[in-house]
């Protein structure tokens, strides 16, 4: 903050944010331009290995792999995103009223944010969703709902810090109110490290939707994820490696950016 | 006539296992300075943070007879939020009143930046791009929006270098011709406290230290010169 030198990026960053500019662009793009090249499906055409027709090669139901890995894009994407909004938008207010709405908050919302630490959320998004069935939607919500712990902690213990910082008491002596003071001063203040713990879990998130489509509860065919293209593929495994090779490629780069841009970030503050 | 009186505040850190104030009793005239005096650590910011209702005292009676009470604080780059321009950090306290009206506001942010001697170009600046002296006039512009009849200044100029320190003192004086502002001032500056004070408080680990005392007589002497670490 504040700092107008930018020390040079390195190569791996730039790498990674290009990657992630990419992701990005095929991800708004792919369903305008690929929902139909990705869903017809041509029989005789079915299995068939990378060529230059099929970049990426055609799965058992002869659909273009490439097309449906960058719709995935957009799905997978689209998933940790919201994900992530859930989960920063629950944790910012979460930790802002255990930071800041005296001791009574703080020991009921903390103990509660330890019991989800405790609990293996795994399963609880298995549960859930063994009660409202799948769907791309659910599944962001629940991750979301599920992941807010450390973006509440990080807020609550910045608002700590910040509280009786002379800006702060200076409002106060204006007369203004808990929820004046929170919303112009403390959560502003607070946010930085949370937006870098929110690049971070933007990949959990990407990797968790990934898990939950692998194991077919996930985004339901025949809309594309980066997890249940991988699915489809296990069942070919033998035969057609591109299947598990370029949406696994995809999933893993992605992953890697995302943790190469947040890891920097997080050094320089 | 007293605009302020204090008997018998007490404030006890338990935690810490500080007595920070002991049985402080005192008042502050309209329109007069007092000066309270005291080496690091005596209690003087607990005190103002007392006064201005930041703190709740284990014991003891405030009686307030003004109409509005601001405080001005040590650390000027600390008193403004890093992350407002100069113009959010003036409108706030009016924004806190609920009052928006576009032209009324625009007008008393001038009058206040004419005040504290600013210039307009201020206004779209963040705190980190000014000085300390700057910082402190916004601050002090800030308190002002409020008309307070008594402004508690702790140790206002301590963080400023000697040339900045005359001028914000000043600033203080004139403000207080012009508006008939009665002031707290505190400091552990004796040089300070002898320029803007009319009557003179010490405090000493918490207790008000009378005029008889050696520790008194020594300090107002000059002989002893309190730790300046604070
Ligand atoms: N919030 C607090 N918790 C515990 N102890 C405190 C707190 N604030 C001040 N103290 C203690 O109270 C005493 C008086 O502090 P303070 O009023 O800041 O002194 P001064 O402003 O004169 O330097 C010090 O010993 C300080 O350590
Ligand atoms: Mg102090």
């Amino acid at each position: 903050m504040g700092g107008s030198t930018h020390p040079i990026e390195s190569p791996m960053k730039q790498l990674a944010k290009a990657w992630i500019l990419l992701m990005l662009c095929a991800a708004i793009l792919a369903p305008f331009f690929l929902a139909h090249k990705a869903s017809e499906m041509n029989f005789l055409n079915a299995l068939t290995a990378p060529s230059l027709k099929h970049w990426m090669g055609t799965d058992s139901l002869g659909r273009d792999l490439l097309s449906r890995v960058l719709w995935g894009a957009s799905v997978s994407l689209g998933v940790g995103f919201l994900a992530v909004a859930c989960s920063v938008i629950l944790g910012v207010m979460i930790g802002s009223i255990a930071g800041y709405g005296g001791k009574w908050w703080d020991r009921l919302l903390m103990g509660f944010s330890d019991v989800m630490l405790c609990f293996p959320v795994f399963f609880l998004i298995l549960a859930v969703i063994a009660m409202l069935g799948p769907g791309v939607w659910k599944v962001a919500l629940i991750i979301g709902a599920t992941s807010w712990m450390s973006t509440a902690r990080l807020i609550r213990a910045e608002i700590f810090s910040l509280k009786e910082r002379e800006f702060v008491l200076a409002a106060r002596g204006f007369g203004a109110g808990r929820f004046w003071i929170l919303q112009r001063h403390l959560i502003p203040n607070a946010l930085s490290p949370v937006l870098v713990n929110a690049v971070l879990s933007f990949s959990a998130a990407v990797l968790m939707e990934s898990g939950l489509s692998f194991l077919g509860i996930g985004v339901q065919p025949p809309t594309p994820s980066w997890g249940n293209i991988l699915m489809d593929g296990k069942a070919t495994l033998g035969v057609a490696w591109w299947l598990l090779f370029f949406p696994g490629m995809m999933i893993f780069l992605t992953v890697l950016s995302i943790n190469t841009l947040g890891e920097n970030e997080s050094h320089r503050n | 006539m007293p605009i302020l009186e204090v008997k018998n505040l007490s404030k006890r850190f338990a935690e810490h296992d500080v007595t920070a104030l002991d049985n402080v009793s005192f008042q502050v005239n309209e329109g007069e300075t007092l000066g309270i005096l005291g080496e690091s650590g005596s209690g003087k910011s607990t005190l103002a943070k007392i006064l201005m209702g930041f703190l709740n005292p284990d014991r003891g009676d405030i009686y307030f007879s003004g109409k509005n009470k601001q405080i001005i604080f040590q650390d000027p780059l600390l008193s403004l939020d890093p992350k407002m321009r100069v113009e959010a950090i003036l409108k706030e306290p009016f924004q806190i009143k609920k009052i928006s009206d576009k032209h009324f506001l625009g007008k008393k942010i001038r009058e206040l930046l004419s005040l504290v001697e600013l210039p307009e170009a201020f206004l779209t600046r963040y705190p980190a791009e000014l000085s300390g002296g700057e910082c402190q006039r916004v601050a002090i512009a800030r308190a002002l929006s409020q008309d307070p009849d008594l402004l508690i200044c702790d140790e206002p100029v301590s963080a400023l270098d000697l040339l900045t320190q005359a001028q914000i003192l000043n600033l203080f004086l004139k403000l207080q011709k012009n508006r008939r502002l009665s002031l707290i001032f505190i400091s552990h500056d004796l040089k300070v406290i002898h320029h803007m004070s009319d009557q003179v408080l010490i405090l000493k680990s918490g207790r008000v230290c009378e005029r008889d005392d050696p520790y008194a007589q020594e300090l107002l002497a000059n002989k002893l010169s309190p730790s300046y670490n604070n």
